[in-house]
């Protein structure tokens, strides 16, 4: 008995020296930090949170928000989601751009833009309309974290309706249902699985946001940008960590909601019998009503876009409305923020792709009886909002035996492990869909498993690690959250000096800084693109 | 064919997967450039036999010889037994050349040699000028030379095949299957085939081994499948069958005198150890029973069945007929129709007595 177990231990040396690895950094990088900052809160100092009015707030806002936010992203992200997956409208195109764009985008733009318009040195609230309102508040958060996370809610909502076969739909208009009854009956029961996801994610991604309350939330503060207050601003570790936990928990809780319940429900009707090519046509009035709402929303998206940019040339916003170049001659001179930005996003996108390629391998083909477990700690960082994480390296690593205080490597080290469930998930959905029959067939004709994965995993899987590196640059790139309580004077990035210009009403250098990121991020988002479909063209899988 | 050598020897094989026992002590030895073909419904063990036999599985007990030599723990890719696999297998991101080649470059075989034996085998399945193309440009039946191709072009001595023709339409089944059968003679590598497809087994196959429950119930030629199955289930899954449940009431060699409720039917004497009382089941195939009109039969006249038709089937080339006698309801084919339509009311039934099958019960 125990020879037999060595022999398998013996066979499988690489394998359990890799697993133990894996565990080993997990451990180091996730489960360490985390327990750093949640012990460092004691528990007793929990209940400031109710006699600290600024707290409670805080923790109120958070939750409000994070309600109020979720309901009108879902909602806009289902009509533009029915709309592009079911409707023959025009602009489709046009529809889809805008939905991918928030997400190249740093966190924060949506907030810029809207004080950029409705500040008080507004281009539409001074300009046109001559008011001097006070728009910093959850008003304008609810509306900028409506545009903001929507794109994300409509990914999954999109996912599952354009999956779901029509012939349920015909099968109810031909038993007399009216087109609201087969909404009502039909379509909104089998996107409940999406519109749940949807919903869960664009929840996590608004409780845990830090840019945009940072930059429009004004006096109502939530819990990451408090956090980040008592820490920048009074040194105040204990409090910060106080308020980051009280952020883990319904975040946390988001997550598992999302993993239990989201994951084992779905209606997705895969017959593999296509018959019905085109959906039912829905009357026009109601076509073209939401085709109204959606271009609406894409106007506001442009609007957003496009006053960054003009706000990028303008001398002095709100005083001085000449164009000029000083703004990006000021970001240039910024070289070293930007190429940190850049450098960090490689090294990040490089190692989070090494790490989450044998997590994703071990979970997808090696069925050891701890792939749950290993599953779990994998896409665990995606739920620990930026601030948190940030925080937990911030504490775990400024004492020995990892002094990584002030280092390039503790930004990139925390990038990574940031963006591992991404890639993690993008990896094994690449897995999946390659039968593990191939391996066989490469190894029955003679390849050993270092040739079968030179040979026939790593080409196939090509596609997505190029697309788990561009999504790790871009998140990296735009990353504000995670970094912003461990960047050292050297180590700053793009995405901290737009939030110190912000602070600083140099609405112009802001602008100009963000449009300089956005563009890196379109550039890479485009060369891989240019890239996918050459490659596409050379040989179609 | 020097059937006396054997090229893959089984001996106790046994496999779980956690709780499930796949193969079932299994011992088999498989004669070198015989064509054999293991049947069986699905989840029998069949396929985790050839896996295990192609090296994707270990055994838990038992061993598996390859021309003499142990390979329990030899790794697939040491093993030289090239397989077709259902679903095909081929490698999407490589064109019909770089798949066929595939093998041959992992051998560093030279380039000419490769070009040569993949050349061959492109003509050989009809596929010239298709060689750059991409699986998924292939339609079902190219995809699936491509990878018999694939595995033949290895030279090898044995070409292990799952299932390799569940995914082709009827009609087209039957021709590779002929092709298949052809290639294998020309050839002559011993070929172990899966399938659940009772006629593919008995048209392609020198010996087919039925499988359920992870065990063998029986090995030997098509004939001897289809008219001596040793048991019920070979029986049953081999074809559509008439049982019959009886007991031996005389032995008056060279015949069997079984009474099957009010009948008695005459069965030859083909080394069945059985005797007086033993209860047996007789196995009659709905082809060898002749129907007819008539209804008055001479006494003497043996193994003839009176009854009523319950029910006719039109099937083209033969009249299906479900007939009562009794407790019992038998399955008549009749294969040469009267164009005047299916016969009905009583009947007389009679038994092909040389075609009669004994299956003794076993003891439970």
């Amino acid at each position: 008995m125990t020879t037999t177990i060595l022999k398998i231990v013996t066979r499988n040396l690489l394998f359990y020296l890799t697993f133990g690895l894996l565990l080993l950094i997990i451990s180091t990088f996730v489960i360490w930090p985390i327990l750093k900052v949640v012990s460092f809160a004691q528990l007793e100092n929990f209940s400031e949170l109710f006699t600290n009015s600024r707290w409670s707030q805080a923790a109120i806002h958070s939750l409000m928000m994070t309600m109020i936010s979720t309901l009108s992203c879902t909602f806009v992200a289902f009509i533009f989601a029915y709309t592009i997956a079911r409707l023959e409208i025009p602009c489709k195109g046009l529809f889809k751009f805008i939905t991918i764009l928030p997400i190249v985008s740093p966190p924060f733009i949506v907030g810029m833009s809207y004080i950029l318009l409705f500040g008080r040195q507004g281009i539409i609230s001074k300009q046109l309309l001559n008011l001097n309102v006070d728009v910093y508040g959850w008003h304008g958060l609810w509306l900028v974290q409506t545009i903001t996370f929507f794109p994300y809610a409509y990914a999954v909502i999109y996912g599952v309706l354009k999956k779901s076969s029509p012939s349920q739909e015909y099968a109810a208009y031909n038993m007399g249902s009216t087109h609201w009854q087969v909404f009502k009956n039909i379509v909104l029961p089998l996107s409940k699985p999406g519109i749940a996801g949807g919903a869960l994610i664009a929840a996590m991604s608004i409780l845990a946001d830090f840019g945009n309350p940072m930059v429009i939330g004004g006096n109502s503060t939530v819990l990451s940008t408090e956090a980040y207050m008592q820490m920048i601003g009074w040194f105040d570790l204990s409090s910060a960590a106080i308020l980051s936990t009280t952020l883990l928990i319904p975040a946390l809780g988001l997550f598992l909601l999302n993993r239990q319940w989201v994951g084992k429900q779905s209606y997705t009707t895969v017959t593999g019998k296509e018959s019905y090519s085109s959906h039912y046509p829905i009357p026009s009035y109601i076509k073209w009503t939401l085709f109204s709402f959606c271009m609406f929303i894409t106007v506001i998206v442009l609007l957003v876009y496009g006053v960054l940019f003009y706000g990028a040339f303008t001398t002095t916003w709100g005083y001085n409305w000449s164009l000029t170049f000083s703004n990006l001659d000021y970001v240039f001179s910024k070289g070293k923020e930007l190429t940190n930005s850049i450098q960090f996003a490689v090294l990040s996108s490089i190692l989070a792709g090494v790490l989450a390629f044998p997590l994703a391998f071990i979970v997808q083909r090696k069925k050891m009886g701890m792939n749950r477990f290993l599953d779990f700690l994998s896409v665990l960082p995606g739920a620990v909002p930026g601030v948190f994480l940030g925080l937990g390296f911030a504490i775990a690593f400024n004492a020995e035996p990892l002094m990584l205080t002030g280092t390039a490597m503790i930004m990139v080290i925390a990038l990574t492990i940031w963006n591992v469930p991404t890639f993690y998930s993008t990896l094994l959905a690449g897995l999946q869909q390659i039968s593990s029959s191939l391996e066989e067939a490469s190894q029955n004709l003679g390849a050993n498993n270092l040739k079968t994965f030179r040979h026939i995993l790593l080409p196939l899987l090509k596609g997505p690690f190029i697309s788990g590196m561009v999504v790790t640059f871009l998140r990296s790139v735009t990353c504000l959250s995670v970094i912003v309580f461990i960047y050292s004077a050297k180590t700053s990035v793009g995405t901290v000096s737009i939030l110190g210009l912000v602070s600083n009403g140099e609405w112009g250098k802001a602008s100009s800084f963000t449009v300089v990121l956005i563009s890196i991020a379109f550039a890479v988002l485009g060369i891989s693109q240019l890239f996918f479909r050459n490659k596409r063209n050379a040989n179609d899988y | 064919m020097n059937t006396e050598e054997i090229i893959i020897k089984i001996e106790n094989l046994s496999k779980t997967f956690g709780n499930y026992l796949a193969i079932d002590n299994i011992s088999l030895d498989i004669p070198k450039g015989s064509f054999l073909t293991f049947l069986g419904p699905s989840g029998c063990g069949k396929t985790t036999l050839l896996r295990l036999i192609a090296g994707f599985y270990e055994p838990d007990d038992g061993n598996i010889y390859f021309e003499e030599k142990k390979i329990n723990e030899l790794p697939a890719y040491k093993r030289d037994t090239p397989l077709v696999f259902q679903e095909y297998a081929l490698f999407p991101h490589l064109n019909v050349f770089e798949n066929i080649a595939y093998g041959l470059k992992l051998k560093k075989t030279p380039k000419k040699e490769i070009q040569d034996r993949v050349d061959s085998m492109l003509k050989m399945f009809g596929l010239i000028g298709m060689e750059n193309r991409y699986p998924k440009e292939l339609s079902g039946g190219q995809q699936q030379r491509v990878a018999f191709a694939r595995a033949l072009v290895m030279g090898k001595n044995v070409l292990l095949m799952d299932e390799p023709l569940s995914n082709l339409d009827a009609k087209m089944r039957v021709e590779v299957r002929d092709e298949l059968r052809a290639l294998q003679k020309r050839f002559g590598f011993t070929a172990i085939f899966v399938t659940h497809d009772q006629d593919e087994a008995l048209s392609i196959s020198d010996q087919i081994a039925v499988f359920n429950k992870g065990q063998i119930c029986q090995v030997g030629t098509p004939m001897d499948i289809y008219f001596k199955p040793k048991t019920k289930f070979v029986a049953d899954f081999v074809g559509t069958t008439n049982f019959v449940e009886g007991k031996v009431i005389e032995l008056n060699d060279p015949f069997i005198m079984v009474k099957c409720n009010d009948t008695i039917i005459r069965v030859p004497q083909k080394d069945y150890a059985v005797k007086m009382c033993d209860e047996v089941t007789l196995v009659i195939r709905p082809e060898c029973i002749s129907i007819s009109a008539e209804v008055d039969i001479q006494r003497n006249r043996s193994n003839g069945v009176k009854g009523n038709i319950v029910k006719s089937s039109f099937l083209g080339r033969t009249i299906r007929y479900w007939v009562g006698a009794g407790s019992m309801q038998w399955i008549v084919d009749d294969f040469n129709p009267k164009i005047s339509g299916p016969l009905e009311g009583q009947i007389t039934l009679t038994l092909d007595q040389s075609k009669v099958h004994l299956i003794k019960k076993r003891l439970k």
